[in-house]
């Protein structure tokens, strides 16, 4: 009897397994929002949603239901190149290179150490940020190598192409603390050297080309009270600072945006400001006020123009994203997965 | 190794030594029907941890045995890593970790590293479930884990030698003599482990997923114990103990680059005076800890440094008839140095406790205590708590308690240093509430068998909870990591132990089996959050089921293992979760005996079942894994 039930015990644990059919992915990548769920640091549960605008479909978990694996650690940033996804995810070191249409998984690009946001340069050539690196690395968004490193000696954040120069913001100095991270460096692109580097307020973390041609970069300011956040609008030929609009020190703005005419600058504060291009004082009232929800980035459709505001709640569950109109009334609501952030639109109409 | 596992298989059941055997001399293992009803805690389930069990795991740390035999839950970062605790459902501060009666809970941290505690440095192991006031410390929210060096008065020599190798480069090895006779003894203990740790595993889905090999995983530690006993006279006795360890662990991450090292020395000097309607103990300790965490591509290199003296007396008094009236206070001072703080700061902790209890033979026991506890000369608590047991059939016992609880906010929460990303909350409140649990346990002997059933219902509601959330801080203007005063937390639950054993001829049989069913969750949540209340708290299984088998025959033993565990939810709407689990661990030996030397040799299969599983979201665990050991004891009374 006592045999009879070792075994059956025995028996029991070695023959049950959960049941883990992976639906298969329903959606067609036509006109929608693919969103960059980052998950939570070190649990290797970031994923990609699909907002679809056509019916309002929801759908999570993209990248498992149809590679069968895990998109990896803490998803930071998504972009598209010809017909396929270059999706960075950071605490994986690693950029996950899927089909469109397919969402299959083509390439796995290693080497990186933190790697954070991308930007096509050429036919061929596309930089990658990195937040724990002192290098910049240049990828062949065609064959899928790590071709080159560019030492920048300060970690790199933002990307930026303009009359081939190419603009980084060294906003984070995690890790190297000798280095201040108050500067936006300046690269010529036909032959990848550092030609200059453009002192501004600390943790430059946004940048952005008007329709005069003129930069903005959006410094966050370090904790310490000496260092003021700054919107700074800087010409991108000379260098020189034209304009610099501080905050006071309470404040930490980030996410700098700007809309499709390029001549309305938007950032978040815990709410959403926009500022004109002409504007001669920063804005008091936000543009779009939801103070009581937990506010982590926005994007605007370059289609619409609407505005998508991403909720995180408690970190610890699905987040939300709502949708309001340029003019801020409130559209729709999205429930997506865990710490929602950057946003990829797709319209192949 | 899966070949030599065979071979070993084969040499415990085939070997035929040429020894001369004595046959009255056979050391097999006292066995102790776990006895879940002790009159030090009237109304209070304890579980206490067979000696069977303690000395086929005496190679592994606290962690494994608590896994296998307690309901304690262990949340598992992998093996040499950290391994935390959750206990009916309370998270790791609230799980108080007792040494000889004194609490070594990190004050920083407010935990215990249960991975950095090796079994040969223990004798016994009591859990505590629920707030029961243990050796005058105060019950602990989820309950208190007691870790006790005891002296063997009937040996007066005795050496052990022990070594195991297991998978993945595990080596285990092992050194003890104790000397002395009835008067005086000296106990020295050598322990040295050290495992590469490259084990294989999947990652979630699992189904689909290649095996990989885990990397950056190493691990090493020392540790050193001398214990001397001295009887005084045939009242009193003073003793000594000293422990030292040190562990160096690989951290592994997508970098690699992480590593920690820990270094810690405990020692307590402790007096005992019986007389026959008194008792009298003191004791002082010192415990030292060092830890250095690194991240080389990020330059951090975190030092903490912790000393903490304890100065304890406690007086028991047989003041009236079957009664005993026991008061206790106690001092404890930390000093902790990091770089994580601003300055270097203390805490004081000043308990004074008093207690009344019965010790009637009959039908009806009860415990009354109050505590009172000063910390940093601010908060003055005052907690109470009672017991009760009553006999209601000859084999039949009810048992009901109900107590207060306070748990103040550890160093961490109120001091660390504003580092522009997270800042501690020096206003924090204790987080408080009360416990209380009543419940039914049937025992008793027929025919050569010994049972024991117990079936125990716990409610506990604790307010003030700390949690460490990021939003916008008024006092630097800034979004951060605080900790903050937030959760209201309800936890219940259901109890459930059998215990068997069995004796027939040259046959031992024990069986013991536990199950535990634990709710906990957000009672109330701020109006954003809603959808919280009412949900399970993240990491918190619902179902535990422990179930062990024993065989004794002759000079044979085998040991078996299983566990399941249910689905754990990762996010706080119980959207998602990690799938159930099964442990199956099996152990196999042989005991070969030569006059006074005894030759012990055993085969261990861990996760015999090959499951893969995850105790944390993004952690691998190993698949499975063998050990092998071979152990010589000499002993002469």
């Amino acid at each position: 009897m006592r045999n009879f039930l070792i075994l059956s015990i025995f028996l029991f644990a070695v023959s049950c397994t959960e049941e883990n059919d992976l639906p298969d992915v329903q959606s067609n990548f036509r006109n929608g929002i693919f969103v960059v769920n980052e998950g939570n640091y070190t649990w290797s549960n970031a994923s990609i949603s699909y907002i679809n605008l056509d019916s309002s479909y929801i759908e999570n978990e993209i990248f498992l239901k149809r590679n069968k694996e895990s998109l990896g650690d803490v998803a930071q940033s998504m972009y598209i190149i010809d017909s396929l996804l270059f999706i960075i995810v950071n605490n994986s070191a690693k950029i996950e290179v899927v089909d469109l249409y397919s969402f299959e998984s083509i390439h796995t690009i290693l080497g990186f150490s933190s790697p954070r946001f991308m930007l096509k340069i050429d036919d061929n050539q596309a930089v990658v940020s990195d937040l724990y690196s002192k290098y910049l690395k240049i990828i062949n968004h065609q064959s899928f190598e790590l071709i080159d490193s560019i030492f920048l000696g300060k970690s790199s954040e933002n990307l930026l192409l303009h009359n081939n120069k190419l603009f980084i913001t060294n906003w984070s100095k995690l890790g190297m603390s000798s280095i201040e991270n108050n500067t936006v460096q300046v690269i010529d692109i036909d032959n990848f050297t550092l030609i200059d580097s453009i002192e501004v307020n600390y943790e430059p973390c946004g940048l952005q080309i008007d329709k005069e041609e003129n930069l903005w970069v959006l410094c966050s300011g370090s904790f310490t009270n000496s260092d003021k956040p700054a919107l700074m609008k800087i010409n991108p030929l000379s260098m020189e600072v034209l304009q610099k609009f501080e905050f006071s020190t309470e404040n930490s703005p980030k996410h700098l945006r700007i809309n499709r005419s390029a001549d309305t600058l938007y950032y978040l504060n815990n709410a959403v400001y926009a500022i004109s291009i002409d504007e001669e004082t920063l804005p008091i009232t936000p543009n779009i006020d939801i103070s009581n929800h937990n506010i982590y980035n926005y994007s605007i459709s370059p289609f619409s123009g609407n505005f998508y505001i991403t909720d995180v709640v408690d970190y610890v569950q699905n987040g939300f994203i709502y949708e309001y109109s340029q003019s801020g009334i409130p559209l729709d609501t999205f429930e997506v997965k865990i710490n929602p952030s950057e946003m990829l639109f797709v319209n192949s109409y | 190794m899966t070949n030599w596992f065979i071979y070993g298989i084969l040499f415990v059941f085939f070997a035929n030594f040429s020894f001369a055997e004595v046959p009255d001399t056979i050391r097999l293992e006292q066995i102790n029907i776990v006895d879940k009803y002790v009159p030090d805690h009237t109304g209070y389930l304890i579980t206490r941890i067979d000696s069977v069990t303690l000395n086929a795991y005496k190679q592994d740390n606290l962690s494994t045995i608590l896994t296998l035999k307690s309901p304690v839950f262990i949340k598992d970062y992998g093996p040499g890593n950290l391994a935390s605790s959750s206990f009916r459902g309370a998270n790791a501060t609230h799980t108080q970790v007792l040494w000889n009666g004194i609490s070594i809970n990190s004050p920083m941290l407010g935990q215990s590293d249960f991975a950095q505690i090796p079994m040969q440095m223990i004798d016994e192991v009591i859990v505590y479930h629920g707030g029961a006031t243990v050796a005058g410390n105060s019950g602990a929210i989820g309950g208190t884990v007691n870790i006790i060096n005891n002296p063997d008065w009937n040996k007066n020599k005795e050496i052990n030698l022990m070594q195991e190798f297991g998978s993945f480069g595990k080596s285990h090895s092992y050194f003890s003599g104790q000397f002395g006779n009835q008067k005086i003894i000296s106990n020295t203990r050598l322990i040295y482990n050290t495992a590469e740790n490259d084990f294989t595993y999947k990652t979630i889905p699992f189904e689909y997923s290649d095996i990989y090999v885990q990397k950056h995983a190493a691990y090493e530690s020392l540790g050193l114990i001398e214990e001397i006993y001295y009887r005084l006279n045939e009242r009193s006795q003073i003793s000594f103990i000293s422990w030292f360890q040190e562990t160096f662990n690989e951290i592994p991450t997508t970098a690699n680059d992480e590593s920690q090292n820990v270094n810690s020395l405990k020692s307590k000097l402790n007096y005992h005076f019986f007389a026959r309607n008194w008792k009298f103990k003191a004791h002082v300790a010192h415990l030292y800890n060092y830890m250095n965490y690194k991240k080389e591509s990020l330059e951090i290199n975190s030092h903490n440094e912790i000393n903490t003296i304890v100065s304890k007396a406690d007086i028991t008094y047989k003041a009236i008839k079957k009664h005993e009236l026991n008061f206790s206070t106690s001092l404890q001072l930390h000093q902790v140095e990091s770089n994580n703080y601003s300055t270097k700061h203390e805490r004081r902790e000043l308990d004074n406790s008093v207690s009344f209890k019965s010790l009637f033979d009959g039908r009806f026991n009860y415990n009354v205590a109050l505590k009172n506890q000063v910390q940093d000369f601010k908060s003055n608590r005052f907690i109470p708590s009672i017991g009760l047991d009553l006999k209601i059939f000859n084999k039949l016992k009810f048992q009901a308690s109900y107590n207060h609880n306070y748990h103040f906010p550890t160093l961490n929460d109120l001091y660390w240093e504003f580092d522009g990303n997270s800042r501690g909350n020096p206003e924090l409140n204790p987080e408080k509430g009360y416990s209380t649990e009543f419940g039914l346990n049937y025992a008793g002997y027929k025919a050569k068998l010994d049972y024991s059933m117990t079936g125990n219902i716990f409610y506990s509601q604790i307010k003030d909870w700390i949690l460490w959330q990021y939003s916008y801080d008024e006092t630097y203007n800034l979004n951060l990591w605080f900790p903050e005063n937030v959760k209201n937390v309800e936890r219940k639950g259901i109890e459930l132990s059998l215990e068997m054993k069995y004796n027939y001829n040259k046959w031992k049989f024990i069986n013991s089996n536990s199950y535990q069913f634990v709710y906990a969750g957000n009672k109330e949540s701020n109006a954003e959050n809603q959808n919280i209340v009412g949900k399970q708290l993240i990491y918190v299984p619902r179902n535990v089921l422990n179930s062990s088998f024993t065989i004794l025959y002759n000079k044979y033993n085998l040991h078996f293992n299983y566990m399941f565990i249910d689905k754990r939810y990762t996010t706080t709407t119980n959207s998602d979760y990690l799938a159930a689990y099964q442990l199956i661990n099996i152990k196999i030996g042989r005991t070969f005996i030569l006059n006074q030397n005894i030759f012990n040799f055993q085969l261990g299969v861990i996760n015999a079942a090959n499951q893969d599983y995850q105790v944390l979201q993004g952690k691998p665990m190993p698949r499975r894994m063998f050990s092998v050991s071979l152990k010589y004891s000499f002993l002469s009374r």
